[in-house]
């Protein structure tokens, strides 16, 4: 068994090899690009299951990346993967379609979970992107209001709480008594509402706060 | 010794005894007044005359009595003042010098660190000594918990992630909670054993959460040995005395988590 294809994009070569050891072996790395430019093509060309990518690059950013590859190749997925980012870059790279943050402080084991994680098309939200949903999603909202897209359920907001405790979604499908099958349903309906969502302050929002 | 004691209480004594007598005296002097010379309209004089006796007279056998009894009962709210402050200053001394100087011995090998943890020490002790009191200063509880958190990381070696969600004004009750979180935090860097600690806190229109969690070697909550005064003082007490409550959940191997709850 190999795993789920990787591709990894970062332009601190410290950051890559890092990456590259923790993955080991329970992924198969098909290549890796530390410039925009240069990840846009590799990937077009080998279609990885996986990228996972730096928020903040020269060139755009994890962003162009994304944007650059999602509309010719729908099937490859992206995890943004970000040391300490201004909120709106975040809020960018999952509102471009990125399915997932987390900190490169995450612990090896961690990081493996939330790549096999996202190649399942689930989402993986870090602490701080949880805590920084249930933030942007609490701030008042003058306008019209589509409960589909502009609010969160009461389960949901539960959800993203015990994730911005810290929690993995087994040990939040243990504490609220429910299948880890349905804390990932929650956790990708939320993910859906951050990037379709119409709160026209969310960026606002973001660039008034550092996700630290 | 004894003997001028005995004298001075005997004296004491006397005094009491004349003035009931006088007291007594003076107000049934003013009775007698109103039943032998019946004071008419015409000549009011002796009524009033009678009257301020009496009230001399219930003054002079009431009032020592009512006057130790007031002066008792506001030396017994001075005295529970007293000992909340004691208590207060006792909590705080725990959570900042006592720990230091435990970081110290067991870090006295390394001068560095040591000087680290007393000049840091030094700066916090100075600051709530002489700087003004963390109540009043307007910040807000985001900027207090960030300071408390990259505190514990400085002082204890461990990564603390914090998560913040909302924010408001500082006030005694959050600064109570604030100090809650930090001896919460302290008791994880130090006895859980892991390497960092999740830090979340969430403002709500009518309370403010904070949870400490952390993935450490965890505990018997039934056999917390009594010298570890931390959580069951410091904790409970400070959240109880200002209105929140405080609930631990530890699991031995998995880890502790502290919930912390005080309303707005």
């Amino acid at each position: 068994m190999s795993g789920p294809r990787v591709f990894l994009v970062d332009d601190h070569h410290l950051v890559l090899s890092g990456v590259r050891a923790e993955l080991g072996d329970t992924v198969e790395l098909v290549g890796e690009a530390s410039e925009v430019e240069a990840a846009i093509e590799m990937i077009g060309e080998r279609e990885p299951d996986v990228v996972l990518l730096d928020v903040h690059m020269p060139g755009g950013g994890g962003r162009a990346v994304i944007e650059a590859v999602m509309p010719n190749h729908p099937n490859v997925k992206f995890l943004a993967l970000s040391v300490s980012d201004a909120a709106e870059d975040v809020i960018a790279v999952i509102r471009a379609g990125a399915r997932g943050y987390v900190t490169k402080t995450i612990s090896g084991p961690e990081l493996v979970e939330a790549v096999l994680r996202v190649a399942d098309g689930d989402a993986v939200f870090s602490p701080r992107l949880a805590g920084f949903v249930l933030d942007a999603f609490a701030a008042d909202y003058r306008g019209p209001v589509d409960p589909e897209l502009d609010q969160l359920t009461v389960r949901e907001k539960e959800v993203l709480r015990h994730l911005a405790r810290g929690y993995s979604y087994k040990e939040i499908a243990r504490q609220l008594a429910i299948s880890i099958k349905t804390v990932e349903t929650h956790a990708s309906a939320v993910l859906r509402k951050l990037q379709l969502t119409n709160r026209h302050q969310l960026s606002r929002w973001a660039s008034d706060r550092r996700l630290v | 010794m004894a003997k001028v004691a005995d004298r001075r209480i005997l004296a004491g004594m006397a005094a009491a005894l004349v003035q009931v007598v006088l007291g007594v005296g003076l107000v049934a002097a003013g009775v007698a007044v109103f039943f032998i010379a019946t004071p008419s309209v015409a000549s009011p004089s002796a009524g009033i005359l009678a009257t301020a006796a009496i009230a001399v007279g219930l003054v002079n056998v009431f009032g020592p009595w009512w006057w130790r009894l007031t002066h008792d009962l506001s030396a017994e709210r001075q005295e529970r003042i007293r000992s909340q402050e004691r208590a207060e200053v006792a909590a705080h001394i725990h959570d900042s010098v006592l720990q230091t100087l435990a970081l110290i011995q067991r870090n006295a090998g390394d001068a560095r660190t040591v000087s680290s943890l007393a000049r840091s020490q030094e700066r916090e002790l100075r600051n709530w000594l002489y700087g003004t009191p963390e109540s009043e200063s307007a910040e807000s509880l985001a900027t207090l918990v960030q300071r408390v958190s990259d505190e514990i990381e400085d002082l204890h070696g461990v990564a603390v992630e914090t998560v913040e969600v909302g924010d408001c004004p500082v006030d005694e009750r959050l600064v109570a909670l604030v100090s809650s979180s930090r001896e919460a935090l302290t008791n994880a860097a130090r006895h859980s054993g892991a390497s960092s600690v999740s830090v979340f806190f969430e403002v709500e229109a009518d309370q403010v959460t904070v949870f400490v969690r952390d993935r450490g070697k965890g505990f018997d909550l039934e056999q917390v040995p009594a010298d570890r005064r931390g959580i069951a003082d410091s904790i409970m007490w400070r959240m109880d005395r200002h209105g929140g409550k405080a609930v631990i959940r530890s699991t031995p191997g998995e880890g502790t988590e502290v919930e912390l709850v005080m309303p707005r």
